[in-house]
């Protein structure tokens, strides 16, 4: 029940949508009805869903590499005090850079005949930052007593990382991942419309392209299965951290 | 024997913690140090559990224990530090695990201790779906796994509501004289003190030099030994009598 409690808000917008259109007869060049946009989105299927497994590609294997090196930055942070004085910042500069501006610098760079590797490395530096600023929280906050727990129970250092850092992390990385998560899209949209024409065919590039023909509702139909893709990528994460963390932490009682 | 002479540890320079600290402690004895806040007496635990080294003075360990810290030591903290990951079972074979016993001796030896300490039944359920009073249980039987030959215990009970904190007391009393171990239990409550030692260790605060600043560390003033149990400890008017005569140490502590 409570899933359904959206829809009626929706179709009564997309009611209000239509009505208004028709009756104020708007141009479809500027603001095409709902019920068009359903028809450039049955039309175009086919498109839709290439850009859609491009975008979808590049989003996950950026977000993968995100994860994957920023808990292990993380961890070589958090093992000793000079490494964080060292490197933090570096990392802070990184973050405050922004990326759009270096986007052109790695695509000469990777070269546009490598553009998917160009396009991930772009989405994998935005959403490096967030999953690595959350693991090192994770990692630093660690119970003190619990850490004695492990020192007299004879742990080595990599039993202490598995046994405890890891698991007491958990829950912060995976807040971080799902930020991360979000990122990896949102950068391998801009990294597309950065490389702009022709080169790249996710779905930002089906966005430029219906928008330089005036195609407006084609527009708002690769616009949908972008927000679906965001949407569902979003939940399947949430999913993974109700599987990990409802036996045993405190928000998920 | 554990023994200690002229023990002094500081955490930092000027900022003594603990200062001539000498006793002995004998095997299977249960003797329970009390004192004020910040007179040092987790420190001391810390120190014979190995967490720290002393700054100077003689810590010497019965041949018995001479491998303390890896095996024949259990430590039982403040609060109950369990995994809230792990489920009860799995809290208590951890540190089997990481000390590399097998399968079948961590099975046994959790088994154990989660009968020692009346948990059976609950080996399933994750620290968040205990009580207070069961999560110190755990924390306990985690510790008895190991099979300690010492016991160290900092106010492990301090957190828990009286009735419950009176049936630990009488379990760890129980279990004390089934499992021939030494314990040397740490807590502020004067009442607890007298109703757990055969000896009682009162602890004097870490004084504080006006001129200089200089913190010299908490030692050790008395060494008491309340009377053995007799029928309806707890309302016995000699239990009460030497909870007076604690009491009336640690006042004469405090004000000298």
């Amino acid at each position: 029940m409570r899933y359904l409690l959206p829809l009626p808000i929706g179709l009564c917008v997309l009611a209000l949508w239509e009505a208004a259109v028709h009756y104020w007869q708007v141009p479809r060049f500027l603001l095409p009805p709902p019920s068009a946009i359903a028809v450039a989105l049955i039309d175009n299927l086919p498109l839709l869903m290439a850009g859609l497994w491009t975008t979808l590609n590049i989003t996950l294997i950026a977000f993968a590499c995100a994860v994957i090196s920023g808990v292990g930055f993380a961890t070589l942070f958090t093992r000793a005090r000079f490494i964080e004085l060292a490197f933090a910042p570096y990392l802070v500069a990184l973050q405050v850079t922004p990326v759009v501006a270096i986007a052109p610098l790695i695509l000469i760079w990777v070269g546009f005949d490598n553009i998917n590797r160009a396009l991930i490395i772009i989405a994998w530096i935005i959403a490096f930052f967030p999953i690595t600023a959350s693991s090192i929280q994770g990692l630093r906050s660690t119970n003190r007593d619990l850490h004695d727990m492990m020192t007299l129970a004879g742990a080595k250092w990599w039993q202490r990382l598995l046994y405890l850092e890891y698991p007491a992390a958990l829950p912060a990385i995976l807040a971080g991942a799902k930020t991360s998560g979000g990122l990896a899209l949102i950068g391998a949209v801009m990294a597309e419309f950065v490389a702009g024409s022709g080169t790249s065919t996710g779905l930002a590039w089906r966005i430029i392209e219906a928008g330089n023909r005036l195609e407006i509702a084609t527009m708002f139909a690769a616009l949908i299965v972008l927000s679906l893709l965001g949407i569902v990528f979003f939940y399947t994460l949430s999913f993974i951290e109700w599987l990990l963390l409802r036996r045993w932490h405190d928000s998920f009682q | 024997m554990i023994t200690l002479t002229d023990i002094n540890f500081s955490y930092e320079k000027n900022r003594q913690a603990l200062h001539n600290v000498s006793c002995t402690f004998a095997e299977n004895s249960f003797s329970v140090i009390v004192g004020a806040s910040g007179c040092g007496k987790s420190t001391l635990l810390r120190l014979l559990a190995g967490l720290e080294e002393p700054t100077s003075g003689a810590l010497i360990m019965p041949p018995a224990l001479s491998t303390f810290s890896t095996f024949s030591t259990g430590f039982v903290f403040q609060d109950p530090t369990l995994l809230a990951w792990r489920n009860v079972y799995d809290n208590i074979a951890l540190p089997l695990k990481i000390k590399g016993l097998d399968k079948t001796s961590r099975h046994t030896r959790t088994q154990e201790a989660l009968a020692l300490v009346g948990l059976a039944e609950r080996a399933d359920a994750h620290p968040r779906e205990l009580s207070g009073g069961m999560k110190m249980r755990v924390s306990l039987a985690r510790a008895l796994a190991s099979r300690p030959r010492l016991l160290l215990m900092d106010e492990p009970f301090a957190a828990l509501d009286e009735h419950t904190r009176f049936r630990l007391e009488d379990d760890l009393r129980n279990l004390q004289q089934t499992l021939n171990c030494t314990i040397i239990f740490v807590t502020h409550s004067v009442a607890q003190a007298a109703y757990l030692g055969e000896r009682v260790l009162v602890m004097g605060a870490s004084e504080t030099n006006d001129e200089t600043g200089d913190e010299t560390g908490g030692s050790i003033k008395h060494i008491l030994n309340p009377p053995a149990h007799q029928q309806d400890w707890r309302h016995n008017p000699a239990f009460h009598a030497a909870c007076a005569t604690i009491s009336a140490a640690l006042a004469e502590v405090e004000a000298a």
